[in-house]
C-alpha cells in the first residue's frame, strides 16, 4: 500500500513526514482507533501519545513502566501490547509491543520492533510517498 | 494512490494551518472535527455522524521534530 507523505508547516516552509493510517486495537477490550502514525525507522519501539491510552481503554496506572532513551534525554513510558494493522488491510494484523510516552509531541510513531519485521517499507520522499507492504 | 504535486502538498499543509497543536479527525484527508484531546474530537465526530475517521495530532509549526526513540 502506498501512502502520501504529510506536509508539516515549519516557519513558513514545508517539512515532510512519512505517515500512514494505522488501526490500533486494545486486545483486552476490542476498542480501536485509526491514527495517522509517523513511520520512523530510527525508533526502536512503537510509541503513542498518552491521551490515546484512555481513548483505547488502557489504564496507564496498571502498566509496567519502561525506561526510554531518546536522542537527548532518558525518560519512562508505559509498556503495553496493541494489535496493529494498516487501515484497509485487516488480513495482516500483528500484536506489537507499544509504549505510551508522556513526552511524545506527536500522535503515534511506528518503530522497528515487530512492525519493521512484518512489512517491507520503502521511503520515497522524492515522490512524496512511502510504500508499506506485508511480507510474504 | 495518485501522485501528489508540490502545489497540492502546499495546499494540504495550508488546510492544517488553523489546527496547530490540536487533535483533528480526518475523513478523506479533510478535517471534520478538532479539539484539545482525542476524546473531545471523538465526541464531536460521533455527534456529526462520521464513523470512518482518522485521528491526528497536528504538530507545532515552530519546531522541527526528530522523533527517533
Amino acid at each position: 500500500m502506498k501512502f502520501t507523505y504529510e506536509p508539516v508547516l515549519y516557519e513558513g516552509f514545508i517539512s515532510l513526514e512519512p505517515r500512514a493510517p494505522v488501526v490500533f486495537t486494545n486486545p483486552a477490550n476490542g476498542k480501536s482507533r485509526v491514527i495517522k502514525a509517523l513511520v520512523d525507522s530510527g525508533a526502536g519501539r512503537t510509541v503513542l501519545h498518552p491521551s490515546l491510552a484512555d481513548f483505547l481503554g488502557v489504564d496507564l496506572d496498571t502498566l509496567e513502566r519502561l525506561p526510554i532513551s531518546s536522542a537527548d534525554h532518558d525518560s519512562t513510558g508505559y509498556d503495553y501490547d496493541l494489535k496493529v494493522h494498516l487501515k484497509g488491510d485487516t488480513r495482516h494484523e500483528y500484536l506489537i509491543p507499544c509504549v505510551f510516552f508522556p513526552g511524545l509531541k506527536t500522535d503515534a510513531v511506528l518503530g522497528r520492533e515487530v512492525f519493521f519485521d512484518r512489512y517491507r517499507i520503502v521511503f520515497e520522499q522524492y515522490r512524496y510517498q512511502v510504500q508499506i507492504t506485508p511480507r510474504q | 494512490m495518485k501522485n501528489i504535486t508540490e502545489k497540492e502538498m502546499l495546499q494540504k499543509a495550508k488546510e492544517l494551518e488553523p489546527y496547530e497543536n490540536k487533535w483533528v479527525a480526518l475523513v478523506d484527508d479533510k478535517v471534520v472535527a478538532s479539539g484539545d484531546s482525542p476524546q473531545e474530537v471523538a465526541e464531536k465526530v460521533e455527534e456529526k455522524g462520521y464513523t470512518d475517521v482518522v485521528f491526528h495530532l497536528v504538530s507545532s509549526f515552530s519546531k522541527i521534530y526528530i522523533f527517533s526513540l
